[in-house]
């Protein structure tokens, strides 16, 4: 059970999306880093989301500084086209590789990229959102969602990060049934992120199974007007969190 | 500055992230490196070998980049060595995940983890250590200490060299240790406060 801030990098700054677009400045993504660090955040998610439009490899200058901040395992995702890349990314010190867009457009990648790495590395990330009556992957409008849930699989990540892109950002609670399908649609360990913003709709997660928590709003926003403010529930109450689900 | 004449060697076989260590050891103003020349290794009174991903093409890279010869010849020196999550795993002779030979300084074999049980593999995140023997590298740890492990195999539970187990669905050997040679399945470089004290005590061990 981990609760992970799910941080978002554009250029060399954070920023916040809403249902996956718009982008509200967050701060440096270096000192946001070292205060994660210093509340001892369970793990942090680093996500690009500028580079697969760009075309931009990772920026590893910058994620070798983020890393050097942090005793504590990095995820990074963003930009990733070759398991060079994925390599290199790794050896700035990045725990976690993160593929999204490569899943769809190089289906080879995630394969390359796990043998290169370990399976225990590589996250196959997938963007959710709910349409008419069925799930739909952003930007895969030719293949489902249990495809690439199958593919990931098959070609050997070693956790999923699933996101709701309608509740991104918003704060409004998780799409617990958009969880509860991917953990029966899969073997692998589930990283949930959308919506999330208190600890008991992450005991909710948790109890249904879900490996991750992830959140970003709920990290980086404080009151009723957003205002920027870099917050992590403390380790007691997170551990008293996960006594609370270990013990129904 | 150096803690006690130390001198840290993190190994880098290209096979694991030796990166991370030195941040820590820095940290801890430790005297450390990076090792590249495996001819170097018996320089430092200390040995790290990080490691990540699969087994057969670590212990190919171990083999082709002379590595083998040297990393036994410093274990049977007794100065301290410690393999980390498949540097543990290396430490042993074979693995169940692929073909290719460990250096089999320790007696052990490493088998896939159980997902007979409600958790999934790979195990990523935090857990505790059951200590079965008390040991210099985990004195002083805080009674709620929690490590990050992230992997898909392990040496399961029972081998007499063991001294922590940890559970996932079944117990595996989190950390194993005989005489100067010791394994953690975990990632001290990652488990901050509690990861820190492992490592300061392995730098005075």
């Amino acid at each position: 059970m981990r609760l992970t801030p799910l941080l978002l990098l554009k250029g060399d700054a954070l920023t916040k999306t809403e249902g996956f677009t718009g982008g509200k400045y967050v701060g440096d993504v270096v000192n946001t880093a070292r205060i994660f660090n210093d509340k001892q955040a369970d793990e942090l998610t680093l996500l690009d989301i500028e580079a697969s439009l760009t075309g931009n490899s990772p920026n590893f200058k910058l994620i070798e500084e983020v890393v050097s901040e942090c005793f504590l395992p990095i995820s990074y995702g963003g930009g990733v086209r070759t398991s060079e890349d994925a390599r290199r990314l790794v050896d700035c010190g990045v725990d976690k590789v993160v593929l999204n867009t490569a899943l769809i457009s190089d289906p080879r990648l995630l394969g390359e990229v796990a043998s290169s790495i370990g399976a225990s590395s590589t996250v196959a990330s997938i963007d959710v959102m709910r349409s008419s009556d069925q799930y739909k992957v952003r930007n895969a409008p030719d293949s489902t969602l249990s495809q690439l849930l199958r593919n990931a699989q098959e070609n050997g990540a070693g956790e999923l990060l699933i996101q709701d892109v309608i509740v991104d950002g918003t704060k409004s609670g998780p799409n617990l049934e958009l969880a509860r399908y991917i953990l029966s649609e899969t073997d692998l360990p589930v990283i949930y992120g959308g919506g999330v913003s208190s600890l008991d709709q992450t005991k909710d997660l948790w109890r249904i199974g879900v490996g991750a928590v992830a959140a970003g709003a709920w990290f980086v926003f404080n009151g009723p007007h957003d205002a920027v403010l870099i917050s992590y529930p403390t380790r007691q109450k997170i551990d008293m969190a996960m006594s609370e689900v270990v013990s129904l | 500055m150096t803690k006690g004449g130390s001198k840290v060697g993190v190994i880098d076989a290209g096979i694991g992230t030796w990166r991370a260590f030195l941040t820590i050891l820095d940290y801890l103003r430790v005297d450390a490196e990076v090792v590249r020349s495996p001819e170097s290794i018996a320089n430092y009174s200390h040995i790290v070998l990080p490691g990540v991903g699969h087994f057969t093409p670590a212990a190919t890279r171990l083999e082709e980049g002379g590595w083998v010869a040297p990393l036994k010849k410093f274990a049977e020196s007794g100065k301290p060595f410690l393999g980390v999550c498949l540097g543990m795993q290396l430490l042993g002779t074979k693995s169940v995940e692929g073909p290719g030979a460990g250096l089999g300084l320790i007696d052990f074999e490493t088998t896939p983890l159980s997902s007979d049980g409600p958790f999934r593999v790979p195990n990523i995140g935090w857990n505790r250590l059951s200590v079965n023997k008390e040991h210099h590298l985990l004195q002083n740890r805080a009674q709620d200490a929690r490590f990050y492990f992230s992997h898909s195999f392990a040496v399961t539970e029972g081998h007499s060299a063991s001294v922590a187990s940890t559970s996932h669905n079944s117990p595996f050997s989190s950390v194993i240790v005989r005489d100067n040679v010791a394994g953690a399945q975990f990632h001290p470089e990652k488990s901050q406060l509690h990861g820190i004290n492992f490592l300061e005590n392995f730098v005075s061990w």
